[in-house]
């Protein structure tokens, strides 16, 4: 369950972030995670359930997750597709110069707190 | 800033990655081992694929030739590391835990334990596992994967990331291609289709059947280090 080590990672730099900027309590975080990473929104929001509780700050915090789909792009046409459509040999083109260009995501967008 | 119950509540944009920790961790472990001349691999699979069995007939085939390390991370207690240990080569056996994936600080100290003087060839086992160790680069030169025929041909399908990360992938167990009734071809065509890019190596590590063409590999990747 490696959701932990990185809800401990998002913690830490939500924290770092609210000591700066004078915050004392979290109501939420958002985060956008790729489906196409190996990260588990629900695994991910556990982890933050449990290690939230552990810290004042977090207690009541909730966190918001965008899920991002994946999207390629042909470099050769600018075939585009998504999801379940996404394929790595290009459908108009049979090019395979194909790349991801969404859905790798694993970031932490904003945080809201008082 | 909007007022909620008298306080006052800001919203901070933060636009940060996570697994940045692990990216600068990674970045270390590369330099070091490229600064003490050893070229590395990091190899990934499901859990039983065969990648301590090729570990074992490349330690045989190579150990004479080159000096070669290992950090064994795979979960299976301190099996895996016992078997490549006897076959003489440096071995460091990670401590897993159970845990899904190595990550890049973890080999990072058990590339602090060792001895690289000489090594000329360092492979990472990682832990047997299709999703996890994808996102968590360690650090080596190059990500490889064994994918066994016994697992089917869907999986390049099913688990893409993995296989865009990997520039080579041993297709290995092909001794028991009769016997499933499958055609070579399809695996090939499923991973190219995933990664055209991907170098595929055939492979028996029971039979040794193409496991010449990845020493080979192997020798030359060294080689060029
Ligand atoms: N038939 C066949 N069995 C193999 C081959 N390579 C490995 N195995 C068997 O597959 C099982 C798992 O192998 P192991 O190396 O422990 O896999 P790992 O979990 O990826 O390290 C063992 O019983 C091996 O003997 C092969 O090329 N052909
Ligand atoms: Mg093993
Ligand atoms: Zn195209
Ligand atoms: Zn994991």
């Amino acid at each position: 369950m490696h959701e932990f080590s990185l809800v401990r990672e998002v913690l830490d730099a939500v924290r770092e972030s609210a000591r700066r900027e004078g915050i004392r309590r979290v109501s939420t975080v958002e985060m956008t995670v790729g489906s196409m990473g190996c990260v588990f929104p629900p695994a991910l929001r556990q982890a933050f359930e449990i290690l939230g509780s552990e810290d004042p700050m977090f207690e009541d915090a909730t966190l918001a997750i965008e899920e991002s789909p994946v999207r390629v792009r042909c470099g050769d046409c600018g075939w585009e597709a998504e999801g379940a459509d996404a394929r790595f040999l290009c459908e108009e083109c049979g090019g395979t110069d194909v790349k991801v260009i969404s859905g790798e995501e694993l970031t932490i967008d904003s945080y809201e707190g008082e | 800033m909007i007022d909620w119950g008298g306080e006052i509540v800001i919203k901070v944009r933060l636009m940060k990655k996570v697994m940045e920790n692990n990216q600068a961790a990674a970045a270390i472990n590369n330099r070091s081992l490229n600064d003490a001349g050893v070229f590395s691999v990091d190899m990934m699979s499901s859990p039983g694929s065969g990648k301590t069995t090729i570990l074992e007939r490349t330690l045989d085939a190579l150990l004479p030739e080159m000096k070669i390390a290992i950090i064994q991370g795979d979960v299976d207690t301190t099996r895996d590391a016992q078997r490549v240990e006897a076959r003489g080569a440096q071995t460091v056996q990670i401590n897993t835990g159970g845990a899904c994936h190595l990550d890049a600080p973890v080999v990072g100290e058990a590339i602090d334990d060792m001895d690289l003087e000489g090594v000329d060839l360092l492979v990472i086992e990682n832990v047997g596992n299709l999703i996890c160790p994808t996102g968590f680069e360690l650090g080596a030169d190059r990500r490889i994967m064994v994918l066994s025929v016994t697992e089917g041909s869907d999986k390049p399908e099913k688990y893409p990331a993995m296989f865009r990360s990997c520039s080579v992938a041993l297709v290995n167990k092909v001794d028991l291609l009769p016997v499933l009734g499958l055609e070579l071809e399809e695996f090939t065509d499923e991973i190219r289709r995933i990664n055209p890019d991907m170098e595929i190596f055939p492979v028996s590590a029971l039979t040794g059947e193409g496991m010449d063409t990845w020493y080979d590999w192997l020798r030359r990747e060294v080689r060029e280090r």
